[in-house]
């Protein structure tokens, strides 16, 4: 299982395993995209990805041949709260992989070449995402779900807002946001205790000690009425629809019941929302419902892609389930299946070196209860329908809903819209917008 | 505990040793040094069922995959998708469990499952936890055995997949582009058509076709079950007997399909679609996955396309910047497939700039040997790919199931580890200089319909094969 250590006084998370000569090594940080300034968003991205483009005596070609030489790789990922660098290496190059990513964290040189090129790939990057629809109806869902929150801005940024970064900017962000107190270490498998707490020393070492960026936020406000986010693309057959609202936040008392209404309502292959949408109508491919796990209180969404001839009904039947859930809620045998699933499939949650170590890295990063994780077998087991019903009406009431659509306006809208009982207002968002 | 996967001494030894007392009615035919343990080989006597089984003790769950030798190679114009709407017609009723029952029964035990159509094969899966193994080896042999294919269901499941279509390629560019490619590549094989089905083929199917097809291909000597996970083989094959012993075998009917003639003249196709910007796909013959030149090409394929440091990524996108993203890709299928290619071309730039480029960058391939250097981290990244599709048991019984169903040899990722590792960058001009030539190229160009012009016929034309 997990091990939790403090070095250089930063946590540092050990899951080791000697099923496979590899290596995870996770570096957190307890900041991330909502720093952005208005008008620069995507300017955390953007040093995270600037910081392997030139370090310490090697140059952004040499530090893409030495991690090919290693057999690594090395990712980003970037949220609004928090930030994740995870490298993956076969385990005999594990020291020479700590030495590169030290220089790459520690000392990042910005080379202004680099930095022009970088954004230009970024740029040209954004404009590809536009060909893709199920992206495009996650955007439009998200600014109708969040507005100006944090939530609602753009990770990625615009063609507008990167070009308007200031490199002198990311530098400063770079000194603010590794220091050792706004860092959390994981390491996973083929690793021993000795090389991890070495590695992990070598590597703190190098970073400052410094105060952590302050970096809270509030939670997002509901916006009340029912708002189509109408994504406007020529020649669409399909709709990609993403309805929903904001959902529950894991410190809710009834947090792990909403979960488990959400999972019995459209987490399954043989839930209702599958059920009705796909094996009884055959109008999409799929139709799931989730609920997302943040720091501050975040989407609950239900998505479906639907032939744009049945696509109105498909909605309007979508909404029609949720309010039917709120009405009548679950019987107690539904509920009782839903708790043996997620229990029984929960050994698929924790059976890598990984897995483990993301759920222990989850509870740092997303401020989560301490034992959200190891509390949640016997929180689920504890889930009645009653309870599981209450929290679905409490938390997930259909008067006030975002729906997020694309399709083909003239062809398309005036059926949407008039499918989706008691909608307040409408936006149409062209494909290729920017901002 | 397995010990660990040693990739430096690649297992490659094959051994016809019984291990321990095999249950009445199977016949162990081998066990294959795996990924630091072993994969037994048996087979169910009486109706020829092969059964392939890893013990992994990685965590208390187990992986079962049943893999069948029937793909949209077995199908026939005007009947294309059938096989993968038969993967679909797999998971509805059988004869003693109402439609939706599968599903329920494995999800209340924890399972996630989940299945898949290729070209070659199709393949059913799901992982549960260890005590569960009984229950899957029912369902299986059930729905292999007794499956019901009534109209409503077929009905209702050709709407489902007419929208995976919509998803996956008519509201897809790169779906639609890919498809052309295979289309244009291939005028008499089956990998010219795509696997999900040409639309007016989905939608006019019948029960009474996919009654013939069950017949003809859903047989326990067309399968191979592979078991891996924390679980002891008497165990396994007590079980399975008990699910699969009363099954009969079939007579697989010989495959019956054109071979593809060889190609000597370059072939254009053009799509017009909305798109972010232009799109150049080529496709170069390639070997299939057995020809022993499969493995040079794949090094050579990681030395063009393989991350940022690949010779095409520095040209294409950090020097000329031109492309936004590339991707290369050596097809694994059983008869030879395609090197294909895409580039997603930036704003500013041409089709024909990044096409001439391209061609000289491979037509460097030809004259010039790959560095030492380029071939030690083409063969580092390989080796990491292979290592991290064995981390979970759903992971291994996949590679084991892949590899039997298209080598007949469940060890060969290892092999082909050992085949890279050996060489040299001479084999890998030589692969250039046989593969990619320019006269057995087939290429799509996708056009914004801004950009498009007076080319409005173009929106699916395409050049007749020569």
């Amino acid at each position: 299982m997990t091990r939790e250590l403090t070095i250089q006084g930063a946590t540092t998370i050990l899951s080791p395993s000697t099923a496979l000569p590899l290596v995870n090594v996770t570096i957190g940080l307890r900041s991330g995209a909502s720093s952005d300034p208005i008008g620069q968003e995507g300017q955390f991205r953007y040093m995270l990805k600037a910081i392997r483009r030139g370090a310490d005596g090697f140059s952004a070609e040499d530090i893409d041949n030495r991690l090919d030489l290693l057999g690594a790789e090395l990712e980003v990922e970037v949220y609004a709260s928090h930030t994740l660098l995870t490298a993956q290496v076969l385990s005999r190059n594990l020291d020479a992989l700590m030495d590169l990513l030290t220089r790459i964290i520690a000392r990042p040189t910005f080379p202004e070449a680099e930095l022009e090129l970088l954004r230009r790939e970024m740029i040209a990057e954004l404009i590809e995402t536009r060909d893709d629809d199920r992206n495009l109806a996650q955007l439009a869902f998200r600014r109708g779900l969040f507005g100006d929150h944090v939530y609602g801005r753009r990770i990625v940024g615009w063609v507008k807002s990167l070009s308007a970064i200031d490199p002198i900017g990311l530098r400063a962000l770079h000194r603010q946001s590794f220091v050792r107190e706004n860092v959390i270490l994981g390491f996973s498998g083929d690793i021993d205790d000795t090389r991890a707490e070495a590695a992990a020393t070598a590597l703190l070492s190098a970073l400052p000690s410094a105060p952590p960026p302050v970096t809270d936020f509030d939670h997002p406000v509901e916006r009340a009425g029912r708002h189509l986010l109408f994504v406007d693309k020529p020649e669409r057959t399909q709709h990609q629809l993403c309805i929903g609202r904001l959902g529950s936040w894991p410190h809710d008392p009834d947090h792990i019941d909403t979960t488990v209404g959400v999972v019995a309502f459209g987490g399954t292959f043989t839930a209702p929302y599958m059920r009705e949408i796909r094996v009884k109508r055959g109008w999409s491919y799929g139709a799931s419902a989730r609920l997302a796990v943040a720091k501050k209180r975040h989407g609950f969404t239900m998505w479906t892609a639907p032939a744009t001839e049945v696509g109105p009904d498909c909605a309007a039947l979508s909404i029609q389930l949720l309010e039917k859930l709120g009405e009548t809620g679950f019987k107690e045998k539904d509920i009782a299946f839903v708790r043996n699933y997620m229990a029984r499939s929960y050994a698929f949650e924790v059976d890598t070196p990984a897995k483990r170590l993301s759920h222990a890295l989850e509870v740092h990063l997303l401020e989560l209860p301490a034992d959200y994780h190891t509390g949640y077998l016997d929180a689920v087991k504890g889930v009645t329908a009653e309870k599981a019903s209450a929290a679905i009406r409490h938390r997930l009431s259909a008067d006030n809903l975002v729906i997020a659509a694309v399709g083909t306006k003239d062809e398309h809208l005036a059926a949407l819209e008039k499918a989706i009982p008691n909608l307040t207002s409408t936006v149409v968002i062209p494909f290729d917008t920017d901002g | 505990m397995a010990s660990q996967p040693s990739t430096d001494t690649p297992a490659v030894t094959r051994s016809k040793a019984v291990r321990g007392a095999v249950p009445e009615g199977w016949k162990h035919l081998e066990t294959i040094p795996f990924a630091g343990g072993t994969v037994e080989r048996y087979e169910l006597t009486h109706n020829g069922l092969t059964v392939l089984f890893h013990r992994d003790t990685q965590a208390p769950v187990f992986s079962y995959h049943t893999w069948f030798r029937v793909g949209s190679r077995h199908e026939k114009p005007g009947k294309t998708g059938l096989a993968h709407l038969f993967e679909h017609l797999m998971f509805n009723e059988t004869e003693n469990l109402a439609a939706g029952e599968f599903d329920r029964k494995l999800e209340e035990n924890g399972a996630e499952s989940n299945a898949a159509t290729w070209v070659d094969w199709t393949f059913y899966h799901a992982s549960l936890p260890r005590e569960r193994l009984a229950l899957v080896a029912k369902l299986e042999a059930e729905r292999m055995s007794q499956l019901v294919l009534r109209e409503p269901q077929v009905a209702s499941e050709k709407d489902v997949v007419a929208n995976e279509r919509r998803q996956r390629v008519d509201d897809d560019v790169e779906g639609a582009a890919s498809e052309l490619l295979y289309k244009t590549a291939f005028s008499k094989h089956p990998y010219g058509w795509p696997t999900i089905g040409w639309m007016e083929d989905i939608q006019g199917f019948e029960p009474a076709d996919c009654e013939a097809f069950y017949r003809t291909y859903y047989a326990p000597n067309n399968a191979t079950v592979v078991v891996c996970g924390d679980l002891k083989v008497q165990d396994v094959l007590t079980k399975l007997k008990v699910a699969y012993g009363h099954i009969p075998p079939s007579e697989i009917p010989a495959e019956d399909y054109q071979p593809e003639p060889p190609q000597t003249e370059a072939r254009l196709a053009i799509l017009k679609k909305p798109t972010s910007g232009p799109k150049l796909l080529l496709g170069f013959r390639g070997p299939s996955m057995g020809d022993p030149e499969h493995a040079a090409l794949t090094l050579l394929s990681e030395v063009l396309f393989g991350g940022r440091a690949s010779r095409l990524h520095k040209l294409l996108v950090t020097e000329k910047e031109c492309v936004t993203e590339l991707r290369g890709w050596v097809s694994t299928f059983r008869d030879p497939g395609l090197f294909d290619m895409l580039f997603a071309i930036r704003d500013g730039h041409t089709l024909e700039e990044v096409h001439a480029l391209v061609l000289a960058e491979l037509g460097r391939a030809k004259t010039d040997l790959v560095t030492s250097d380029e071939l030690e981290r083409a063969k580092a990244r390989l080796e990491l790919g292979l290592l991290q599709t064995l981390d979970t048991a759903n992971g291994r019984a996949e590679q084991i199931g892949f590899y039997e169903t298209v080598l007949g040899d469940p060890a060969a990722p290892f092999r082909r580890l050992a085949a890279y590792r050996r060489t040299t960058p001479g084999e890998l001009r030589a692969a250039a200089r046989r593969y990619l030539l320019e006269e057995a190229c087939s290429v799509v160009h996708v056009i914004p319909p801004d950009d498009a012009g007076d080319t409005d016929e173009a929106a699916a034309t395409q050049k007749e094969p020569s």
